[in-house]
């Protein structure tokens, strides 16, 4: 049978892949914290028919190999960690890294889970939780009856205490960051766990040591661009389209050979 | 029997491979740094007959399309895309060199930049480890370079850079990265780059389904030659059996 024909099917099946990946940023776009995936294709095994440079006779050399590609994967998707825009909510608890690293949450699990979504709560035993409810790690409790609340670029908590009037630090906040972030496993519900990829994770204090500082009453957008998404999606759709362009091509000239002998 | 229906065979073979090679090159339209394989046809005398009459087709390789591709901003500081026709080098196995366009790298968890594979790619001194770092850039004319935590600017070595001078100096391995027929050049001080960009595949989707198109004409004639042979063949069997 005709080689192209499996060539081609890598083809349609690596960009109908990547069609769901464009899919799934899209639906994100306006999903707090949401990192973008993109697309890593990859060419498959060549099969060297012929390795150039061999010798063919005393004196001659074969002056080019043959070497037939098998076709395309996707060999995968990759997180990308670029920044989000700052929404400013002015809510006391919505917390955005402006730079390097991730907040650290205890996943119901047991596994220390990460996040870049800071829109936090405050559960009903006053512990700073995720939206899911998960529980900030370290844990931070805000003593019943706090009215101001205050969260420094450097992730010290503080609140006022009600009657005395006192601003008292309640804890720090500590950030995370990875050699490679990108290797972080998504788990969904925006949150990542570490990875042999990522590498543990080196944990600091916001502003110090490379990592961002925290702006309290923000929250970090999606990073995902419609428009750059839209035209991925388009030059998919085209690739798709050539691929099977190639599968009707080989099908007609087996077809043809068929009918004809 | 008449020799030519095999020539004919022969043709059509040729074209179906080809096509398989033309089939990767459109598989492959989307991934970054892809060059693009080329093919040719060689002559090639059929040798043992009475007098040489016969020649028949053989597909040959045409070597790899050096030409650049589209760049595409993605504004990731480990993404490079190199100008011209140069190459990165990363070391594959223990101690060999392969060459890539794709510069799409990251930093491994053991501190080391490699490519998204994980082969290590390779600096005028060897193999680049990455301290921890608050930000890393790579320069235009690829030297690397971290802030560290505490800030202060370390150069950490330039990318080795390798400019093939043809197209068929070089050729494709097994696993897809390029390789040179002979030495390897000395490395390319006028090499540049741009941070923040990937280079797009280099294969032009019109030329190809045009190739394509052409090839299944082609492969058509062959098997029509064929069709005929065996009319002109059945004719003459009838012809010798009437008597």
């Amino acid at each position: 049978m005709n080689a192209a024909l499996w060539v081609a099917k890598t083809g349609l099946a690596a960009q109908d892949k990547a069609l769901a990946v464009v899919s799934n940023n899209l639906a994100n776009v306006s999903t707090n914290g949401f990192k973008k995936d993109r697309v890593v294709f990859q060419d498959l095994l060549y099969q060297v028919e012929r390795a150039p440079g061999g010798a063919n006779g005393d004196d001659a050399q074969l002056p080019s190999g043959i070497q037939i590609g098998t076709g395309v994967k996707i060999s995968g998707t990759r997180k990308v960690f670029s920044n989000g825009s700052m929404q400013v909510t002015g809510q006391a608890l919505d917390v955005a890294i402006n730079g390097r690293g991730f907040f650290q949450i205890q996943r119901p699990d047991g596994i220390v889970g990460y996040t870049r979504d800071g829109q936090f709560q405050v559960n009903s035993d006053g512990a700073v939780v995720t939206a899911e409810g998960y529980l900030l790690e370290p844990q931070i409790n805000i003593p019943a009856g706090s009215s101001v609340i205050t969260i420094g670029k450097d992730g010290s908590v503080s609140a006022v205490e009600q009657g005395t009037g006192l601003s008292t630090v309640v804890g720090n906040i500590t950030l995370a960051d990875f050699a490679n972030p990108e290797g972080l496993l998504a788990m969904g519900g925006n949150n990542y766990v570490e990875t042999e990829a990522s590498g543990p994770p080196n944990i600091g204090t916001p502003s110090e040591i490379g990592l961002g500082s925290l702006e309290q009453g923000a929250v970090e957008n999606s990073n995902v661009s419609s428009v750059e998404e839209l035209v991925n999606m388009i030059t998919t759709q085209r690739a798709y389209e050539m691929n099977s362009k190639v599968i009707s091509a080989a099908d007609q000239m087996l077809s043809y050979l068929n009918q004809q002998l | 029997m008449d020799k030519a229906i095999y020539m004919a065979s022969q043709t059509a073979t040729n074209m179906m491979r080809a096509q398989a090679l033309v089939a990767n090159n459109m598989a492959n339209a989307a991934t970054s740094g892809f060059k693009a394989d080329r093919f040719t046809m060689v002559s090639q005398e059929i040798t043992g007959g009475e007098y040489g009459a016969r020649s028949t087709a053989r597909l040959a390789g045409g070597g790899v399309d050096l030409t650049a591709g589209p760049m595409q901003q993605t504004g990731r500081d480990l993404d490079v895309a190199i100008s011209g026709r140069s190459l990165f080098a990363v070391q594959v196995n223990e101690d060999q060199q392969a060459f890539t366009r794709n510069g799409d790298f990251k930093v491994s968890p053991e501190g080391l930049l490699t490519t998204q594979q994980g082969q290590p790619v390779l600096g005028e001194l060897g193999v680049i480890p990455v301290p921890v770092y608050e930000s890393i850039s790579i320069g235009q004319d690829g030297s690397v370079s971290v802030v560290p935590p505490g800030g202060g600017m370390v150069r950490l070595d330039r990318l080795k850079m390798v400019t093939p001078v043809e197209n068929l100096d070089v050729f494709k391995g097994d696993d897809g990265l390029i390789r040179f027929k002979g030495e390897v050049p000395e490395p390319d001080i006028t090499a540049t780059l741009q941070s923040g960009f990937l280079e797009g595949s280099n294969v032009n989707g019109a030329s190809a389904l045009v190739e394509l198109m052409n090839l299944s004409r082609q492969f058509e004639m062959s098997v029509n030659l064929m069709s005929r042979l065996d009319d002109a063949e059945s004719s003459a069997n009838d012809a010798i059996s009437s008597n």
